[in-house]
């Protein structure tokens, strides 16, 4: 029988370090604590390391698609120049510096910014079609909620908020009980779904890490 | 050399038959020249019968011969067509040519030129029997006597001849030469080396005759003829005897011996006019050959040409059973599915439905594209004009709100801050949320300036950085000229989320390094007079973390909230995020001790704080467009709703028409 030695290694590896972070929780006895943060700060320099990796792997992919000449590959070659360019100005003057700023004030903003606004008129329209393609209880049930939640939301008219009524009763009955109420089923099920994966982990019953 | 005679008239009348079919001769009935040949073989006294029925019925004989058994039955080419050379049948195998090659040149060799083929021989005893034949018309004893010592004396010449054949056994007819010949170039023995046993095979011929002949005189006392006698064989089985040699390599079968066994009369039975014929038993009347019947070819059904099937054209091979192999077209099998009235209905309504779904579709209402179009623009025109009001009238004239729970209490622990105390700021969100999210922080952050906090700023986005100073820029440097690296520290992105989080939250000092400019010298981050007095996260005085997604707002919670005991987590979130952690706010204790949620939280906290800053800017034209859109979607959904029915009642009226 052949052993996977790497795979085997892999897994120790990942339970050690899983049980000492979870009993840095909770045993705040050395050298637990010094050991859990030596584990969570190499994983923040393998988290770096990975970022570039993923820059790195972002470049070939575009100049693969430049080398084989398809139509969007001056769109590739557009995404490489500007990566480099950024590149060489950060090395140069920081993170924060004026060309730098430059750029993210004038044309990242405003675009991503204007992406968002699009949605504005998108959703205004899709909420009109919605009873006229599918007029169910649930789409109408819908389509109260967000007009009730958009009248307490707002001055309405120029009136001050809240609306009477709209403002103190129903859009905090729909946002504050009804919404944070489904809101916490959710978390709940995702802390649960958190402690489940995390254990199938510890007991090397998952090993997302290969082996 | 003298000529042989032909080696079927020497062969008796079963090994003929068997013969027959090997050699590719016909013996058909109509073939008078062989069934007088088959005829010498018999025994005299039943010669007699075959003649007459010959005579009688020759027709019925031919016609009653299927046609199948007349396209697989052999042709006799050497007799039809003697120069031609045989048809070599295209199937056959190359060896089984060579024979029949070997075979030909054998018979080239043995027959002179002459009329039909055959030799001379032959046809001197055709003449013979053609002048012997009895003429139609006669019949009766006198008349076969004659015709019957004709053939005695024909026999006996014949009898002379074989004689004289045997004698000079080195004297091989050039068939048997040329297949000697043939055999010995291919395996390298000849047919000399069977010669051997051909003694032995003699006496045991004669044994079973001599059996034979004394059963039959044993069943059949009365029977004319010669008496059996031990150690004396009549004179036709000695003819047979004389035979043997020609046909050492072929042994017949026990009812073959018995057959040949039996005696046949003697010449003074058969010259005698006043001898009545005998009664023949009635298994003997029973093996006679009947008329219109071709005994032969029934015998050698077996031994016939394969015409269907990969072994089509060869003999001797064992037929294909027709109950497992099938040749040539399939009987056709009706598909035809036993399904229930319900189940086709079934599968009708599926068939309909993927036929549906293949057909383009057709629209009906030419029109509806225009009308969505229309509707669109309808819908833009109105959002924009709605946005533009304000911001043209610049009125700035509504009311900000004055009643926001959790944004009251995040104003009370910013307003509870000492001068100088150390405030974390986690700016977490996109750019493009940055309208709504630089509204909603602005105040939060000019409040903490207003109370002398030593800001430090760090981010888990990689835009963290620039959307920092940008922020501070944007909302901040006007009014309090709070400069980088004096009052506030940027400290940039930290990558790894959630781990970096939790390494943050229990080490701040291994989880951030790096260097900064302090009055243009290059310092150590934590030799900064921000973090001068920092080690842990729990020595700020409060983490302020501005995100617009709610899974960084839990994660900010869950791995650096349980560090935090004694610090206050305030948050400011964009609208779509405060359901979700609005949960963590209301639980008690409070995982978040204060929520600023969206642009109605900033606009409420500059209300608290008294200075208008973007929310009031945005204020009257968020009004607008929350008023415009409301109405949009009241109008437009009664519009929908009104439509749907119409629609519908349409399509039932259509229905109930058809």
């Amino acid at each position: 029988m052949r052993l996977n030695l790497r795979g085997s290694f892999a897994t120790i590896v990942a339970i050690l370090t899983g049980a000492v972070v979870l009993l840095g929780y909770f045993l705040p006895i050395d050298p637990i604590p010094s050991l859990r943060t030596s584990f969570l700060t190499a994983g923040i320099f393998l988290a770096a390391v990975a970022l570039w990796m993923g820059i790195i792997n972002l470049v070939s992919v575009h100049i693969d698609k430049m080398q084989e000449g398809r139509i969007n590959s001056i769109n590739s070659g557009a995404l490489i120049l500007f990566l480099v360019i950024s590149l060489v100005i950060t090395l140069i003057q920081g993170p924060t510096g004026e060309v730098s700023q430059f750029f993210f004030n004038y044309v990242q903003i405003p675009i991503e910014t204007s992406i968002m606004a699009m949605l504005t008129f998108s959703l205004a329209y899709a909420i009109v079609r919605l009873l006229q393609r599918r007029l169910t209880a649930f789409s109408a049930l819908f389509v109260i909620s967000v007009w009730f939640t958009l009248l307490g939301s707002g001055p309405i008219f120029g009136l001050q908020v809240p609306v009477p009524i709209i403002g103190n009763l129903i859009k905090p009955l729909l946002t504050e009980v009804l919404a944070v109420s489904g809101a916490r089923g959710i978390l709940i099920g995702v802390g649960l779904g958190t402690v489940a994966t995390g254990l199938r982990i510890l007991i090397g019953a998952d090993r997302p890490f290969g082996g | 050399m003298s000529n042989p005679p032909n080696p079927n008239e020497e062969l008796p009348d079963w090994l003929n038959n068997l013969n027959s079919g090997d050699d590719g001769e016909d013996a058909t009935p109509q073939d008078d020249s062989s069934k007088e040949t088959l005829q010498s073989g018999l025994p005299h006294w039943l010669q007699g019968n075959e003649e007459e029925e010959a005579q009688a019925e020759p027709e019925p004989q031919e016609e009653a011969i299927p046609d199948w058994i007349k396209n697989t039955a052999p042709t006799n080419v050497a007799e039809d067509q003697p120069d031609a050379p045989p048809e070599e049948d295209e199937d056959a195998p190359e060896w089984l040519d060579n024979i029949r090659q070997a075979e030909t040149e054998a018979k080239g060799e043995q027959e002179p030129d002459g009329e039909g083929g055959d030799p001379d021989w032959l046809n001197q005893i055709r003449d013979r029997q053609q002048m012997e034949a009895p003429p139609a018309s006669e019949g009766g004893g006198e008349g076969r006597a004659d015709y019957i010592e004709r053939i005695r004396e024909r026999e006996e010449e014949e009898k002379q001849e074989k004689r004289q054949v045997i004698q000079e056994p080195e004297e091989d007819p050039g068939w048997v030469t040329g297949l000697r010949d043939k055999q010995e170039e291919e395996t390298g023995s000849g047919i000399g080396e069977l010669e051997s046993p051909t003694p032995a095979l003699i006496g045991d011929v004669d044994e079973g005759l001599e059996r034979a002949a004394a059963e039959v005189d044993a069943e059949f006392p009365d029977l004319p003829g010669e008496p059996a006698q031990a150690g004396v064989l009549p004179p036709w089985l000695d003819d047979l005897r004389s035979e043997t040699p020609q046909i050492a390599e072929i042994e017949p079968s026990g009812e073959e011996k018995a057959a040949e066994a039996q005696p046949a009369p003697s010449e003074e039975a058969i010259d005698d006019p006043n001898l009545e014929e005998a009664d023949l038993p009635s298994w003997l009347q029973a093996m006679r050959p009947q008329a219109g019947e071709t005994p032969a070819l029934v015998d050698e059904t077996p031994e016939e040409k394969l015409t269907i099937g990969p072994l089509a054209g060869l003999r001797s091979v064992l037929p294909a059973e027709p109950e497992i192999v099938q040749f040539g077209k399939p009987p056709s099998i009706t598909v035809q599915l036993q399904s229930d009235e319900r189940q086709e209905r079934t599968a009708n309504l599926f068939a309909r439905l993927i036929e549906t779904e293949s057909r383009p579709k057709v629209k009906n209402d030419p029109i509806a594209p225009l009308r969505q179009g229309f509707l669109r623009w309808i819908i833009t025109g109105l959002l924009l004009f709605a946005l533009a009001l304000p911001v043209l009238g610049r009125a700035n004239d509504t009311a900000l709100p004055n009643i926001a729970p959790s944004a009251q209490m995040s104003y009370d622990l910013v307003y509870n801050l000492l001068p100088g105390e150390n405030i974390l700021v986690a700016v977490d969100y996109q750019p493009g949320l940055a309208g709504e999210m630089d509204a909603a922080a602005g105040a939060v952050i000019d409040f903490l300036i207003i109370k002398g906090a030593k800001l430090t700023f760090i981010s888990t986005d990689p835009n963290g950085p620039l959307q920092i100073e940008r922020f501070l820029r944007l909302t901040q440097i006007d009014e309090h000229t709070y400069v980088q690296e004096k009052e506030y520290l940027n400290l940039g992105y930290l990558a790894g989320g959630t781990t970096a989080l939790a390494a943050l939250a229990s080490d701040p000092r291994s989880a951030i390094s790096g260097t900064t400019e302090l009055d243009d010298e290059s310092i150590n981050v934590w030799e900064h007079p921000n973090l001068a007095d920092i080690s842990l996260l729990s020595d700020f005085s409060m983490v302020v973390v501005i995100t617009d997604d709610n899974n960084t707002a839990r994660a900010w919670i869950e791995q650096a909230g349980p560090m935090v005991s004694g610090t206050d987590l305030n948050m400011v979130l964009s609208a779509q995020a405060e359901p979700l952690i609005r949960p963590y706010y209301e639980r008690i204790p409070r995982q978040v001790n204060g929520l600023v949620a969206g642009l109605q939280g900033g606009a409420f906290y500059e209300r608290s704080t008294g200075r208008d800053g973007l929310a009031r800017n945005y204020w009257d034209t968020f009004g607008a467009g929350l008023t415009i859109t409301i109405f949009i979607i009241l109008f437009g959904s009664a519009y929908s709703v009104v439509s749907h029915v119409l629609r519908r009642n349409r399509g039932l009226e259509e229905e109930a028409r058809r």
